[in-house]
């Protein structure tokens, strides 16, 4: 066997045991934090495994072949040149060391917790969670061994695994992902297959009111297979009848596909029942702030982190002026009536909060607006403004929205509402991303001087950003406001603002269908996965750091941004005046 | 070149100038007027003022400890960290396990002394490894991004360890044992003083003299002042400006452990994993207000804003007639901060700095 640098053996086994540490922290930290403990509630599998235990063997399982690779890594240091083969026996070593840190972790934190009650200051160390890290042994010589065992046996499998031929190691791993993306979605399902119209038995074998059946799981894992057989030919033999089809042809497939879009969009609700609908009004409310806080953010580069104060003011002005509360003073106007000026109301507190942080750059905006949000909960919070804005009772009887005679109830209904606002924010964003005025953002996004003195008015367009932004939040607070039938001052904390800006991020500052996605990730996932809601803040905050540390640009990444993000030589705030220059320009994922 | 852009920018900005005129003479005016109100009212004696003095000047030094944080890394790093609030509540959290155990031993009745230095010596430590922790694995890799990309990571952070150290030790409100010593108060020129205001004060200031000696007489301290001048050079002179980062951090941390102990002896109620946050905003304000990157400044910023927001709703908010002027004692720091960055970014003892820096 041919090394291209021979590493030792010592330090084979160091990077092993490094590897085996890592696993051993994000264990410890999983456990500790609690989330193993909450996910044991639900099965995978039903009556099978549970999902607690599943990540536990995930993460044995994921630091064998985390071993693996990093050992591949170090012993093909360039990403040129060929791959050099990791010898099975290696492979299978690094990942069985590894595998016992773990499982080593494991059996020692039920020895400390036998001699000290660890769950006086830690929460999370229940006697429940001692059962199920030792798969059910609790604090006997099995229940210590049994961890060890299993850790060390699945690390090795997987290491294995890694030097394993490509398809049947793709197999394996994407049938993982799916049975555990099936299970996690599988009440989405549940709903969808029991409907009039489908045979009850669907639902019933491959799903259960607890996850996935066994064969739920069973047909999953066939499909994977299936696919890796056939997949490759399937797409081979549509990707030739695409490229046959004449240009008037493939334009035509491509209204077709666009056609199909928008009618699965309107017909959604309808598809997936009544709490997914909800679940889909709130990503549409997120979705709509996402594209305003794109403007201010993505477009204009002002980075808002009071956003939430438009959403609010949007929020309180429609409830305002159309509630039927006697001692608010409501107007008991429409909601039709009232949307306009709750619109001009809002843009108007977008250029009032635009005003005073004109001359700020960079972070210094960032904290001040930060501290508007705040003022605005405050002052909504406050006994000073309760007689016209309902204070800490905050403001009720705000009645249904309702074209002509008919009166839209239920998320089902309303969610066209959400659709119609998230189109028109859409066209919006669409339609200036580009034209003079997104231009004009642009310029003053990369350099404001330069862009002041090449004839951008940037004090016009910082205000028309925040004035934009604010009229596009303020939509999605009239919605909400409509929505709930009341609202309350707890409702506009500073968390909307940051998870209006973690969709951003998520999906891609400035992309649209960035927007779209990250609002589906970070809003839709964590209330269909209920157990999520408790640490989903948690999963944000760990989002944050890892996109800005390894993707700056997002999932679905727009073009400009990621090379602005990327490359420093064209940032708008340079730092480090002479680190740039000194040093070539830095890529943040380190390849 | 340049002088013809600001010539631009001033004949394009002079109604923003108008209008922010108007906001400087609006805020001056209801200052007076609220002030002129509550004191002609005669609604507070002299002793009402001097308590509210001498609070003010406790929860100052608290931010002011804090602030130092901030504008240490500022100094240094032109960042600001975000999650400093955050390293705050890791050191009183952890280091209220700790005061709960001597409270319930008897150790603290015995000896009160010996279990503070115990508590302190806990929270610091804490504090300090995840100040150093956070600076390695979230702020290392970022040194040369874009400046908003740090300020992301940092908010990043610091939901992340919220919820980390709610996951740990539950969301719950906990409060400090009480410390029979620092009960009661002194009588000074015939006014009460409660004696755990007066320890929080005395302590502090040592804390920050140790501090200003640090930076100004030790080595370690000359090669910070290096870094903060010029990165590039300080290196090229031989300094690790990797271990200076990573100093700074941990003395920030360091402080900010201590002011969540003094926070507890203070207000012992209120320990939460979410008790960061406000602190360490208005940390923050009293960074920016003593003029950030300054260390002289924090301390004079933190105790700026706690007497502001000690005297602020009792004498302005309300003279000017504004009900439940205590609901609204967090607004005044964060207006304050507004105004601040607005009419004096570079507050009362920053130097003017250049375009890039500022």
């Amino acid at each position: 066997m041919i090394h291209v640098r021979d590493l030792s053996r010592t330090s084979k086994v160091q990077l092993a045991l490094k590897m085996g540490l890592f696993g051993v922290i994000l264990m410890q930290y999983l456990i500790f934090v609690g989330i193993i403990e909450t996910f044991e509630n639900r099965d995978l599998i039903r009556d099978v495994i549970s999902i607690g235990t599943w990540m536990t063997l995930l993460i044995f399982a994921g630091t064998g072949y985390l071993a693996v690779w990093a050992l591949e890594r170090a012993s093909n240091p360039s990403h040129e040149e060929v791959k050099i083969p990791i010898r099975r026996s290696w492979a299978v070593g690094s990942g069985a060391i590894a595998g016992v840190l773990v499982g080593a972790s494991i059996a020692l934190l039920v020895i400390v917790n036998s001699f000290i009650e660890l769950r006086n200051v830690f929460v999370s160390i229940s006697p429940e969670l001692i059962e199920i890290v030792t798969f059910g042994r609790g604090e006997t010589l099995a229940g210590l061994l049994i961890p060890i065992a299993l850790a060390t046996i699945l690390a090795a499998l997987t290491g294995s695994l890694y030097v394993a031929r490509e398809d049947v190691r793709r197999t394996v791993v994407l049938s993982v992902v799916w049975v555990t993306l099936a299970a996690l979605i599988s009440d989405l399902i549940r709903v969808s297959l029991s409907r009039p119209g489908f045979p009850v038995f669907l639902s019933r074998t491959f799903t259960s009111s607890n996850g996935l059946t066994v064969l739920g799981t069973v047909t999953v894992v066939v499909l994977v297979i299936a696919w890796g057989i056939f997949g490759p030919r399937i797409q081979s033999r549509r990707a030739e009848r695409i490229a046959a089809r004449s240009e008037k042809g493939q334009r035509n497939a491509k209204y077709r596909q666009w056609g199909l879009v928008i009618l699965l969009l309107l017909t959604l609700p309808a598809i997936v029942g009544v709490f997914p609908s909800e679940v889909l009004n709130n990503i549409g409310l997120y979705i709509i702030m996402g594209f305003g806080l794109n403007i201010v953010v993505g477009m204009a580069g002002l980075l808002d982190l009071g956003y939430v104060a438009f959403f609010a003011v949007g929020a309180y002005s429609m409830a305002v002026l159309t509630t039927a509360q006697p001692d608010i003073g409501g107007l008991g106007l429409s909601f039709w009536a009232a949307l306009p000026f709750v619109i001009i109301i809002t843009g108007f507190a977008g250029l009032l909060v635009g005003v005073p942080v004109l001359r700020m750059r960079g972070d210094y905006l960032a904290i001040v607006t930060l501290g508007f949000g705040e003022i605005a909960r405050f002052l909504a919070l406050s006994d000073w403004l309760s007689p016209f804005i309902g204070g800490a009772q905050g403001i009720i009887h705000i009645p249904n929205i309702s074209v002509g005679p008919v009166v839209l109830r239920g998320p089902q209904v309303l969610y066209y509402l959400f659709v119609l606002a998230g189109a028109v924010a859409l066209f919006i964003s669409w339609r200036i991303q580009d034209s003079r005025t997104g231009r004009a953002w642009m310029a003053m996004r990369e350099d404001e001087h330069v862009a002041d003195s090449m004839g951008v008015n940037t004090v016009y367009y910082k205000l028309l950003a925040f004035g934009m932004g604010a009229m596009i939040a303020s939509l999605s607070g009239a919605l909400f406001a409509a929505k709930l039938g009341s609202i309350y001052p707890h409702s506009f904390s500073v968390l909307v603002s940051i998870t209006a800006l973690s969709l951003l991020i998520v999906g891609g500052i400035g992309s649209l269908p960035g927007v779209i996605a990250g609002a589906i990730v970070l809003v839709g996932l964590p209330e269909l996965l209920r157990e999520f809601g408790e640490y989903r803040l948690l999963i944000y905050g760990a989002l944050l750091v890892t996109m800005m540390i390894l993707r700056p640009e997002g999932i679905i990444p727009s073009v400009e941004r990621a090379r602005e993000l990327r490359d420093d030589d064209r940032a708008q705030d340079q730092v480090f005046s002479l680190d740039d220059q000194a040093a070539a320009p830095s890529n943040p994922s380190g390849d | 070149m340049a002088t013809r852009i600001r010539q631009r920018l001033g004949s394009r900005f002079s109604w923003v100038n108008l209008l922010l005129w108007a906001l400087r003479i609006g805020v001056v005016v209801l200052i007076i007027v609220g002030s002129v109100n509550t004191l002609t009212s005669e609604k507070y004696t002299a002793a009402n003022w001097v308590s509210l003095f001498f609070s003010g000047l406790a929860q100052g030094s608290i931010y002011a400890l804090i602030a130092l944080g901030y504008t240490m890394v500022y100094g240094i790093l032109l960042m600001i960290n975000f999650a400093h609030g955050e390293i705050f509540m890791a050191g009183a959290l952890t280091a209220y396990f700790v005061a709960d155990a001597t409270a319930r031993s008897g150790f603290l009745d015995s000896n009160p002394w010996a279990s503070i230095a115990i508590w302190l010596l806990v929270s610091m430590s804490v504090a300090t490894l995840v100040a150093v922790l956070l600076e390695r694995i979230a702020y290392r890799p970022l040194r040369n991004a874009p400046r908003l990309v740090p300020l992301i990571t940092a908010i990043g952070a610091s939901l992340f360890l919220q919820y980390t150290f709610r996951g740990l030790f539950g969301s719950n409100f906990r409060s400090y044992p009480e410390v029979a010593v620092l009960q009661g108060s002194v009588t000074i020129l015939g006014f009460n003083i409660p004696i755990d205001q007066i320890f929080v004060i005395l302590a502090a200031i040592i804390m920050m003299l140790g501090l200003n000696i640090f930076v100004e007489r030790t080595k370690t301290g000359k090669s910070m002042r290096a870094v903060s001048e010029d990165k590039e050079i300080a290196g090229l002179m031989g300094i690790n400006v990797n271990r200076v980062i990573v100093t700074t951090f941990a003395i920030g941390g360091m402080l900010a452990g201590a002011a969540g102990v003094f926070r507890g002896l203070y207000i012992p109620q209120g320990i939460s994993p979410f008790m960061g946050f406000l602190p360490g905003l208005k940390a923050f304000t009293a960074a920016v207000l003593g003029g950030i990157g300054s260390i002289p400044g924090a301390m004079v910023g933190g105790l700026v804003l706690g007497l502001f927001e000690s005297f602020g709703p009792n004498l302005i908010l309300e003279g000017l007639g504004i009900e439940g002027a205590n609901q609204l004692r967090d607004v005044i720091a964060i207006v304050l901060l507004v105004l601040v960055l607005i009419f004096r970014p570079q507050g009362i003892m920053g130097e003017k700095l250049s375009e890039e820096k500022a």
